[in-house]
């Protein structure tokens, strides 16, 4: 289990790194961040690039900008600072789900950019940034910098739109708006784990305690993270309370595409409880929020 | 500063019996112990080793042209060529049952030898073929990969419920087909069905597990000389020596075995393997230290695994709820082999005696060949699968009786009037069994009060809406420390400066060897804790040992240092008397008593006196003594669980956990209770969590640990604990056997908790592990 021969490239700056990706086109090239899902895949041989980028000197990809609409997190922001504030408060739902990624010492480690570009569809960072419909950032030498919808930006297992010069810098983040509810399950057999299944809705509340948008994605139950937004419009117009979760679990767990072995039939199942429940704490907090429901 | 220092003279307090600090826990903590990969040399090689990546085929050719030329590569080594000059690995001369065992259980047995690399045919994924030697391992691995091997894929056996049908390949070519070890035990005679009678027929299934030690296996062979010392990471340095010799032709008096620390065992580490003999062959071809550090892949593919049951059992109970017969009919899959054979296929018929009256009993069991892994015992070895096995069957009956599990239990428990119980059956060292205890319904009451009902119920009232709370308990018999043919020596010195240095051929993988054999010298010379140096793992100073497994190491290297420093008093005394020309020394609290008026020599003094006589340089005096116990001596214990099952993902959370034992007196306390903690973490892992899976072909499905899911902190609960004290009047220290008191009883107690909970689906666990995806096929059959 060790890594097989590399060559190991290790830019100083951002421009260097894209001058060395574009350099490198005709190789198999893996940018490595944090490590922690990459680490594994050369030790196992499973991954063997030629050429090894390693972006850990590029401190300006470690930033975070607050602003009045949206938040920019920068490539290199560990998963242990997205539990913490100001994202904590900021983005509830992506803290909580960060706090389920392994444990304290992977989490020191690894970096949202590294976790997005991994695209391992039973990760919790890409399904949260699908649900909050953010745009991820990507820079190469020939192109510039293009956003990509979060929804367009997961291909497939393991795979992305990033194109093989390109660099993920920085992904950005629209602000949920005020009294939004947001719940987050996942079922993993030990707390850390890669899910078996997990959902993460958002309520966010209109005029009269009524919901005015609901998102609800589904992860680790097909090739990507899923999202079943559509199934949830109904509540659109409701209060909280007055909504059947159970049959609008029920609803967006059927549209999956039939399950093609016990396995998946399994995670259908803990994705119904996973559905049901976040979408059940979603409507607890937007409740709890907006603090006079039912006036 | 801490009790153990020494006790000022009159107020002498023995050590034994107290939890007295740790002496090696320093070096464990802050990082400065040595393990195997902290001793290589600066400029050793390493060898990596190409593995079959096939089940079960023809070797046609194996290529290391291209390996041999690549940078730092030393030396590639085929098994065509190591076959030349080494013969295969045989089994150990004491995996050999006593001869009234062997007849009375009918015993049938087919011990494999195994080839050091494999030459003409690979018969498990993961079996070596070649090694590469090379200045690093990152090289030595390159160099692996490029050696090309052409496989002839035959059919692999992988099915335990196949491998004995007409149809099978058979693994070992001459044999007729896949049996390895049959079996039978008889007690009794079997009663007619009769209507007034419960009949609870059943098939049980434990997965395969493997005895995962935070530290893998490892060697580091250094030639020194005409000696060489091989280092390894194992259980039985002895029996390590042993096999390597045997192989090699080399002679034992050349062959220096050590242990440095050993990062867990649990059984895995108490097989011998090939690795511990290719790399000492190649460090002596080569005339250079050589070492192998096994990495995770390899040891979740290679190093010994175990369990891996079916069982078809008959449990009959007549109406007012009393054991009238227990059948069990089962079958152990030995992977492509396993050195002990009869080990667990043993124990576990030996288990399932159980704690009970049950006056008529027939057990066959079988082991079967395949080609998995290899296996050997692994914590509990046969013990835990014989717990399920029988407990759940009376979980099942008392269901049908419609009374309480516990009290179905209570009913049939051995008491005070069955104690000591002889069974009529011998043990495998050729004993007949008395499970030498006091009181075991005792046990059952005290582990129900460290759950007790009311707090089960008030976890009920406190459930989530999906969740249900259940309560369960597993009974369980722990043989420890077999007798007579298997010894173990101490070797106890006094040194110049008057302290004891004390050797064994049992040594730790974690737990407390060295505190606690320094408290029984400590105890035995009346001197100083402070002043027992313990050194275990070095074949160059004990004459004989076998290793530390099957609960034995307190009991028999324990007695053996007792006796020891026993010799070592005696001697000081004669030489002393000699040496003052006076017959009055007496052995007193810290050393000797001298004529004269309140003259005491401490042991210092009296070392001191002695060397500078010239009776001896350095040690003064040197005494071994070789102990091997009668029999074994019983530990008896009941686990009590309370869980929560999540009904919407079939998710299971321990809540409380309970652990009362009737054993013999403690050494150390706190030892005691942190073996029971460890066992039990381990059996929540077995329950709810670990399973090795091959696929048809035997290709290894949890070979990483992403895969193979072992429980964390935060899987295993507070574990409340009940010592019940009954001195064995086995061993001079009364005491018996506790390494595997953690793990027996934990499927069974948390099966029963299980079903409780998910009484309303008539959930019925019959096999482990409870994952979510069983528990949830489970519950939904019920909700139909």
């Amino acid at each position: 289990m060790k890594p097989g021969p590399v060559t190991l490239r290790r830019p100083a700056s951002v421009e260097e790194c894209l001058d060395v990706l574009r350099s490198e086109r005709e190789a198999v090239v893996k940018v490595i961040s944090g490590g922690q899902s990459l680490m594994p895949l050369l030790a196992l041989r499973m991954a063997n690039p030629d050429v090894l980028v390693d972006i850990g000197r590029l401190d300006e990809l470690i930033h975070l900008e607050v602003g009045p609409e949206a938040v920019t997190i920068g490539a290199r922001v560990r998963h242990h600072q997205l539990t913490e504030e100001p994202l904590r408060s900021l983005l509830p739902v992506l803290a909580e789900a960060a706090g389920h990624i392994g444990h304290t010492a992977i989490r020191n480690r690894g970096t949202i950019g590294g976790s997005l570009a991994h695209a391992d569809p039973a990760a919790e960072l890409p399904a949260v940034m699908v649900l909050l419909g953010a745009e991820i950032e990507c820079r190469s030498a020939s192109a510039g910098t293009r956003l990509v919808p979060a929804a367009e930006f997961f291909t497939g297992p393991y795979l992305t739109t990033l194109a093989d010069d390109e660099l993920l810098t920085a992904v950005h983040v629209r602000r949920p708006g005020s009294g939004t509810g947001h719940g987050f399950v996942e079922f993993s057999p030990r707390h850390g784990d890669y899910a078996r299944a997990g959902a993460l809705a958002t309520l966010s509340p209109g005029p009269g305690s009524r919901i005015a948008a609901a998102r609800l994605v589904l992860f680790a139950v097909a090739n990507r993270p899923v999202d079943v937004s559509e199934h949830v419009e109904v509540a659109v117009g409701a209060r909280p309370e007055e909504c059947d979760w159970a049959s609008i679990a029920q609803a967006a767990v059927a549209s999956l595409p039939a399950p093609i072995d016990t396995d998946r039939a399994n995670r259908y199942r803990l994705a119904l409880a996973a559905a049901r429940r976040a979408l059940r704490h979603a409507a607890d907090r937007f409740a709890a929020t907006r603090g006079h429901h039912g006036q | 500063m801490a009790e153990h220092r020494s006790a000022p003279a009159g107020q002498e307090q023995p050590y034994v019996g107290r939890g007295v600090e740790r002496n090696d826990i320093g070096s464990l903590l802050d990082g400065s112990g040595a393990f195997v990969a902290d001793l290589l040399p600066g400029a050793g090689l390493h060898a990596a080793f190409v593995r079959s990546s096939v089940a079960s085929a023809w070797l046609r050719g194996v290529d290391v042209s291209a390996a041999a030329t690549m940078p730092g590569v030393v030396r590639v080594l085929t098994g065509a060529e190591l076959a030349r000059h080494v013969q295969p690995m045989r089994p150990p001369a004491n995996s050999t049952s006593q001869d009234r065992f062997r007849t009375f259980y009918d015993l049938v047995s087919h011990p494999r030898s195994v080839p050091c690399l494999a030459v003409d045919e690979v018969r498990y994924v993961g079996e070596p073929i070649a090694v590469v030697v090379a200045t690093d391992r990152y090289l030595a691995e390159d160099a692996a990969h490029a050696v090309v091997v052409d496989y002839a894929a035959r059919e692999a056996v992988t099915d335990l419920s196949r491998a004995l049908t007409a149809e099978s390949p058979v693994v070992h070519r001459d044999l007729a087909d896949n049996t390895a070890v049959r079996l039978c035990l008889a007690k009794g005679e079997l009663p007619q069905d009769g209507h007034d009678l419960v009949v609870i027929e059943e098939e049980f299934r434990v997965a395969r597990q493997a005895g995962l030690s935070m530290e893998g296996r490892g060697v580091l062979a250094v030639p020194d000389g005409e000696r060489i010392t091989v280092w390894s990471s194992t259980q039985v340095p002895f029996i390590v020596r042993q096999l390597l010799c045997a192989a090699t032709g080399w002679d034992p008096q050349t062959v220096r075995v050590r242990t440095p620390e050993v990062g867990g065992g649990f059984g895995p580490k108490a097989s011998v393997y090939v690795e511990e003999i290719v790399v000492p062959w190649l460090a002596r071809e080569l005339g250079e230290p050589v070492t192998w550090i096994e990495d995770r892949y390899e040891n979740l593919t290679t190093a010994t695994q175990a369990r891996d049951n079916i069982h078809r059992t008959r449990l009959v109970v007549d109406r007012d709820g009393r054991f009238v017969s227990w059948e069990d009919d089962y079958l152990v899959d030995l992977g492509v082999h396993n050195l002990w054979m009869v080990g667990v296929v043993g124990n576990t018929a030996m288990h399932l005696l159980g704690a009970y009256r049950i006056p008529n009993v027939r057990v066959t069991g079988t082991g079967v060949f395949s080609n998995k892994t290899p296996t050997s015992q692994y914590r509990g070895a046969g013990r835990p699968e014989a717990s399920f096995v029988l407990e759940r069957s009376i979980d099942l009956a008392a269901e049908q009786l419609g009374i309480q599990p516990a009290k179905l239990r209570e009913l049939n428990i051995l008491g005070p009037d069955d104690l000591p119980h002889a069974q009529g059956v011998p043990y495998r060292d050729g004993v007949d069994i008395v499970y030498d205890g006091k009181d075991y319904g005792r046990v059952l009451e005290t582990a129900l009060d460290l759950v007790p009902e009311r707090e089960v119920a008030a976890l009920r009232a406190e459930a989530a809406e999906h969740e249900r709370v259940g309560f369960g308990v597993g009974v369980y018999m722990e043989a420890t420390a077999r007798g007579p043919a298997e010894p173990e020596s101490a070797r106890v010195c006094l040194r110049r400066d008057g302290r004891l240095a004390v050797a064994t051929g049992t040594g730790p993988s974690g737990q407390a060897h060295k505190t606690v054999f320094a408290q029984i010298a400590a105890d035995t010379a009346r001197m100083a804790y402070d002043d027992v140096l313990v050194t275990t793992g070095d074949t160059d100073l004990v004459p004989q040992g076998l290793g530390s497994f099957a609960s034995r190491g307190a009991v028999v290297a324990g007695s053996a240092v007792r006796y020891a420093t026993e010799q070592v008093v005696a001697a000081t005394l004669d030489a002393l008397r000699h040496a003052l020309g006076h017959d009055a020394v007496e052995h007193v609290a810290g050393g000797f008593s001298a004529p004269g008026p309140d003259r005491v020599l401490t042991w210092a003094a009296a070392a001191e006196l002695l060397a500078t006589g010239g009776l001896a340089a350095d040690p003064v005096v040197d005494q071994v003594h070789t102990y091997a116990p009668p029999t074994v001596t019983w530990t008896m214990g009941v686990h009590a669980v309370a869980v929560a099952v999540d009904t919407e993902t079939g998710q299971v959370r321990v809540l409380r956990y309970g652990v009362a034992h009737e054993t013999g007196p403690s050494i150390n306390p706190r030892v005691v209770d942190g073996q029971i903690r460890g066992g039990v973490a381990q059996g929540i892992g077995g329950a709810l969590l670990e399973q090795v899976q091959h696929d048809s072909a035997g290709q290894p499905l949890s070979a990483t640990l992403a895969d193979y899911l072992v429980p964390e902190t935060s899987d295993v609960p507070d574990i409340r604990l009940a010592h019940l004290d009954e001195p064995s009047r086995l061993n001079p220290l009364g005491i018996k056997g506790v390494g595997e008191s953690g793990i027996i009883a934990s499927s069974a107690a948390i099966a029963g908790a299980v079903d409780d909970a998910l009484a309303e689906f008539g959930v019925h666990v019959t096999r482990t592990p409870m994952t979510s995806d069983y528990l949830l096929e489970l519950i939904e059959e019920g909700r139909r």
